[in-house]
């Protein structure tokens, strides 16, 4: 009995190695695009080189996790108890106290979350999702739920999943790694103002980081709320967590379901540092600044 | 014993989608070609005024999601058979590169076979975004910054047409369509299509188009011979 298990993984292997072949392109016509005046020459400017083929292959997702049945029938007693009035019944963040609220409670039905460490496009651990109910989210009326604990917050966690068939086809992301905090100094600071700069992250959050740059008027999250950045100058109370960490986090796995995209692989583990500690100097309450 | 047979069973069935397509020789292949045509009068030729990085995107831009031929033919939708078991082989070759200019996606719809990588790169000076879209709900969201040499790569898994976004540049629109089987095409300009070496037999033929909506139908390919499929999108 104990044999297919290693055959099933035998039987996988050919479709793993068929990753890496072929397309079949696509036929017809492609629209050619307009060709206005030429953008003057800059430094940034990606050259003509043909895409390489050096970077690792991304790795396929993870399978899914089989639901703890006992764990979500004991969530769900107590969503029906505290949630549903903003969640909903059915987990859809239709609940009849949902009209008054701005942004509007979490739609689980898609089974797509802002608040990760798992890469853009991913499923949440856990922990993510114990975190936020732990924590609740600053700029919304979402609270913290610390006072049921931990073990009653984990079982809730569980019943969420089962508002989006999401859960069984895949599991969640891996969790991104953090490197080490090189120190928040002037000259740290001083780099990350030119990795903003380099990222052009004021397109959205603004050349003084207000949260108003010149794309925010088209910003909408995946249900067409309209979204404002956030504002870096306003106070330490970023929605998925005060901390650095939070910070470095929400860089490498963007925020699902809204524009915020991943910088995973555009951004150097020393960038993300630099960037968080030049966000750190615009806080209004940045001790450096009285 | 029997619980953990069940077990087996139910890990067989759900891995299955990882075998998906099987490439076979194909005896007595057969075509189908026609063409996709809009129904109706389709939406008039809109320009936007660009105001956002009009040094590169250019200051009007032309919206491309409806490009309807004179004689109603539609371009850039996928036709596509669902559920072939097996079939002729996968085009080897280049992997798809999903390229950004002048505030266009090159090419407007990129094919990309389930469980591959799309390569995205930029050749405009300025950042977007990648933002995919599957019926409504985010899938990727990568941001592509202008950085030299900058190639991202983006496994895709999950097959059907995603729409694309950019959401530093709201007019820019395209499509990706994550194939589970070689038999696709994209229409031309005149919206026709061929799809050959169809293993004969009754197939299930379905459309996908960024902004119009899908048609699906059954026909019958001959061996060796060709079955016309014409469709209408609105």
């Amino acid at each position: 009995m104990s044999g297919w298990k290693p055959a099933l993984l035998a039987a996988m292997l050919p479709a793993a190695f068929a990753l890496a072949q072929s397309r079949a392109g696509p036929a017809g016509a492609v629209p050619a695009a307009p060709a206005p005046a030429a953008p003057a020459p800059d430094a940034t400017a990606p050259d003509a080189t043909a895409p390489d083929a050096t970077a690792p292959e991304p790795k396929p997702p993870n399978p899914p996790r089989p639901l703890d049945e006992s764990r979500a029938s004991r969530g769900k007693a107590i969503f029906e108890r505290f949630c549903i009035s903003c969640h909903g019944e059915r987990g859809d963040g239709r609940g009849y106290s949902a009209q008054w609220l701005d942004p509007r409670p979490r739609d689980f039905t898609r089974a797509i979350f802002k608040c990760r460490s798992t890469p853009s496009g991913t499923l949440p651990l856990d922990d993510d999702l114990l975190r936020t109910l732990r924590e609740g989210l600053y700029h919304t009326n979402m609270p913290s739920w610390a006072v049921l604990g931990d073990r009653n917050l984990r079982d809730v966690a569980e019943y969420l999943k089962t508002f989006s068939p999401r859960w069984k086809e895949e599991g969640p992301g891996d969790a991104i790694a953090y490197a080490p905090e090189s120190p928040d100094d002037a000259d740290s600071r001083k780099k990350g103002q030119s990795v903003w700069n380099a990222l052009a992250c004021f397109n959205c959050h603004g050349q003084a980081g207000k949260g108003d740059g010149p794309s925010v008027p088209t910003l909408f999250d995946d249900w067409g709320n309209h979204l404002v950045p956030f504002d870096f100058t306003s106070s330490p109370h970023r929605k998925c967590g005060n901390g650095d960490k939070d910070l470095y986090r929400t860089f490498l796995t963007g925020l699902n379901g809204t524009p915020m995209p991943s910088y995973a692989d555009t951004l150097s583990p020393e960038e993300a540092w630099h960037l968080v500690h030049f966000l750190n100097s615009l806080r209004v309450d940045d001790a450096r600044r009285r | 014993m029997r619980g953990l047979v069940r077990c087996a069973w139910l890990l067989l069935a759900l891995s299955t989608p990882a075998f998906g397509y099987q490439e076979a020789p194909v005896r007595g292949g057969g075509t189908i070609s026609g063409r996709v045509t809009f129904s109706g009068r389709p939406p008039a030729a809109r320009h936007i005024l660009v105001t956002k990085d009009p040094a590169v995107c250019g200051k009007t831009h032309d919206v491309d999601a409806f490009l309807v031929s004179k004689t109603g033919g539609i371009a850039n939708v996928v036709v596509y058979l669902l559920e072939v078991p097996a079939g002729k082989a996968w085009k080897d070759g280049l992997q798809p590169v999903l390229d950004q200019q002048h505030c266009h996606y090159v090419p407007h719809v990129s094919i990309v076979r389930e469980r591959s990588t799309l390569q995205v790169r930029s050749s405009d000076p300025v950042l977007h975004n990648v933002h995919s879209f599957l019926n409504g709900a985010s899938v990727i969201n990568l941001a592509v910054p202008p950085r030299k040499g900058l190639v991202l790569k983006q496994r895709l898994d999950k097959p059907g047409g995603m729409q694309l976004k950019c959401d530093v540049h709201a007019f820019m629109r395209g499509g990706i369509f994550v194939a589970a089987n070689p038999y696709h095409a994209l229409t031309d300009d005149e919206g026709r299509y061929t799809i050959t070496d169809v293993p004969p037999g009754q197939y299930t033929i379905a459309t996908w188009h960024e902004e119009a909506g899908s048609v699906t139908d059954t026909l019958t390919v001959p061996p060796g011979g060709t079955a016309v499929w014409n469709g209408r999108v609105r």
